[in-house]
């Protein structure tokens, strides 16, 4: 458990950082006006300024309200959030599945990834589950909308 | 007239109409199922939408926005546990009828009721207001446009997110995302990372789902881990309601459908403030006040004619004025832009039989949701039960395959999971999700006026304090960024 205190601190230092980052970024485009407006880079640079301002507010508020904030609490190392960091691993592991594997053999093993990462191991229940919605995403977007889902690349 | 035939004529195409029945029945399933939300079934099915030909996808779409607001009140009435937060509301007298007074589908009928009658209300004025208010927009020029820009983002940041600054942030990260690809004004080519993907601008469809379908899946696995499923009422009596009920909660019906359309129509309310409000005030006006909290049939009808009631609404500001009011309308309003109908007061001008086809398909969805409402609802009943462990790994794969689907690009598929995992993050640390969409959204509406308008004035900032309704905007907008410091203020005052 992270209390919002130090959450807002780490977000407004990446806010500043951020809002930095879209000014440098903008002040390479022309920032001046001419007969056409102010330059392409004029309103980038107005909005990391003003996003940079809303990091610093946000950093007062929360030097002023410190006490406040760090009552309340940000789970974010409790088990069930550590669930959620290997349902983001597994779904990046899929991402380079697909292109490996291809879509629907990929899909067949993120389901029952999921599933069983929810505490549910009913060989049966994932088996159908897996097989139906493949089947159903086959039917819709393959059959009937004639979209070319990613293939192997071995197969490409 | 002749608007109104064409309308007619797009509309009552076979397919056209099977897009708006499957709408609702998929946004009925989407709201009575906790954990999905109005804007995920929204997200999610984004893309099916441009496989319709013309006005069929956002039809399919207003299904879905009218169905998923009146299916939360299934689970909030069988389970206690409302389907959207919308529907909160609804628990305080639709369980205890379900479940002390044992008459479930009493309960179900009169929501199912109330939620038809604040949907055709609300559609009703919207029909009545809408042209009225974008007759008076039609003399709004660039200044005018950027203050309703900068006021609808600052008032849906100020409510709808935990922290107004927060919510700025959001808002201001949005704004400039929609600044990446070629600018419309001078053919710059601004942060694209020198990809070509980048060069049309951040794919919003990818950023939609991503934030608002997969961050929501993760969510809910981390919700799903001490939760267990409720068992929920598997008996449903008879579900029309009978005349005496109608009579005793008519006039709630009228307050409710008044409250909730005034609300929706102010941007960054929504179905929560309204059902509360509407609740409120029919236990403040009702006879059996005390009874309210045991299944009083007013205080089930109630906030559901008020919740409903906000869809109509909530479409006076985004065609009239091109503000979407929340995430949902923002993703309405971005359905319409991809489908070449930019909202604003022009559109009823240049695309009025397009209007009238959204005023009829907003009519005849919150019809059909009725309908289904009184017939199906022993199947919307039993969907309330399809255990979690099933559904999730589901829509996990229909946001890949929705996202994949719009443009056959994995670069999308990439950046929806990249837009999912920071939104689970940043849900946690208070962020609006509506906010950052709603940048994107109205970002380009914001700068090019912002542009168009000093062009006007040769650089003259001047422009926009000199102009009484745009400085009406631009003081509402900053009243609005205020409202938590002066709240304070007066409080101590």
């Amino acid at each position: 458990m992270k209390n919002m205190a130090c959450c807002n601190f780490i977000v407004s230092i990446l806010g500043m950082m951020i809002g930095a980052a879209i000014m440098m970024a903008a002040s390479e485009f022309p920032l001046e006006f001419t007969e056409n407006g102010p330059g392409p880079g004029f309103w980038p640079f107005a909005l990391g300024t003003a996003l940079t301002a809303a990091a610093v507010v946000l950093l007062g508020y929360t030097f002023s309200n410190k006490a406040e904030l760090s009552k309340q609490l940000v789970a974010l190392t409790l088990p069930a959030n550590k669930r959620v960091y290997v349902m983001m691993v597994i779904v990046a592991v899929y991402c380079g599945l697909i292109t490996v594997l291809g879509f629907y053999p990929a899909s067949a093993l993120l389901i029952p990834a999921t599933m069983k990462l929810m505490d549910f191991h009913d060989k049966k229940i994932i088996a159908l589950t897996t097989v139906g919605t493949i089947a159903f995403i086959y039917v819709i977007f393959t059959v009937l909308l004639h979209t070319q889902m990613p293939q192997s690349m071995f197969l490409e | 007239m002749a608007d109104i035939l064409s309308a007619l004529n797009m509309i009552f195409v076979p397919l056209n109409l099977l897009g708006l029945a499957f709408g609702v029945a998929v946004g009925i399933a989407f709201g009575c199922m906790p954990g999905l939300s109005v804007n995920m079934g929204l997200a999610l099915l984004f893309p099916l939408a441009f496989s319709f030909q013309g006005i069929g996808g956002i039809l399919m779409l207003l299904g879905i926005y009218c169905g998923a607001i009146y299916g939360g009140s299934i689970s909030a009435i069988l389970l206690k546990t409302p389907g959207t937060p919308a529907s909160v509301a609804t628990t305080l007298d639709g369980y205890p009828m379900a479940t002390k007074l044992k008459q479930p589908g009493r309960a179900l009928g009169i929501s199912t009721m109330a939620s038809t009658f604040g949907g055709v209300f609300s559609t009703i004025c919207l029909i009545l207001l809408a042209p009225q208010l974008a007759k008076v927009a039609l003399q709004f020029s660039k200044p005018e446009y950027f203050a309703l820009a900068i006021f609808g983002l600052s008032i849906i940041t100020s409510v709808s997110s935990g922290s107004v600054v927060k919510g700025i942030m959001g808002g201001l990260f949005g704004l400039f995302l929609a600044t990446v690809g070629i600018d419309d004004m001078s053919g710059s080519i601004r942060f694209t990372m020198d990809t070509t993907y980048f060069l049309g601008g951040v794919s919003f469809i990818p950023v939609l789902i991503g934030v608002f379908a997969f961050a929501q899946v993760l969510s809910s696995i981390e919700d799903y881990y001490h939760s267990e499923q409720a068992e929920p009422i598997k008996f449903v009596d008879k579900v029309l309601p009978s005349w005496a009920d109608f009579k005793k909660v008519f006039v709630t019906l009228v307050r409710s459908s008044t409250i909730g359309t005034f609300i929706g129509c102010v941007p960054g309310t929504g179905g929560d403030i309204a059902s509360f409000v509407s609740y409120d005030q029919a236990k403040r006006w009702s006879k059996n006040s005390s009874n309210f909290g045991n299944g009083e049939p007013e205080g089930v009808a109630a906030p559901e004619a008020g919740n409903n009631a906000v869809s109509g609404g909530a479409f006076i500001p985004v065609l009239t004025l091109g503000i979407p009011g929340d995430g949902a309308t923002a993703i309405m309003m971005g359905a319409l832009m991809v489908q070449g109908l930019q909202p604003g007061p022009l559109l009823f001008v240049e695309k009025a039989p397009d209007v009238y086809a959204i005023f009829i398909g907003l009519l005849l969805a919150n019809l059909i949701m009725g309908i289904m409402g009184f017939s199906l609802i022993r199947l919307f009943a039993k969907v309330v039960n399809v255990p979690v462990h099933i559904l999730l790994p589901i829509i996990v794969m229909m946001t890949f395959v929705g996202t994949y689907s719009y443009n056959n690009s994995m670069n999308d598929v990439y950046l929806m999971v990249a837009s999912g995992f920071t939104g689970y993050f940043l849900n946690k640390l208070g962020f609006s999700m509506s906010a950052i969409i709603i940048g994107i959204i109205l970002g380009s509406m914001a700068e090019q006026n912002f542009v168009g308008s000093l062009i006007m004035s040769d650089g003259n900032f001047n422009i926009f304090f000199s102009r009484p309704i745009c400085l009406f905007f631009l003081v509402a907008a900053a009243l609005s960024l205020l409202s938590p410091v002066l709240g304070k203020l007066f409080k101590k005052g």
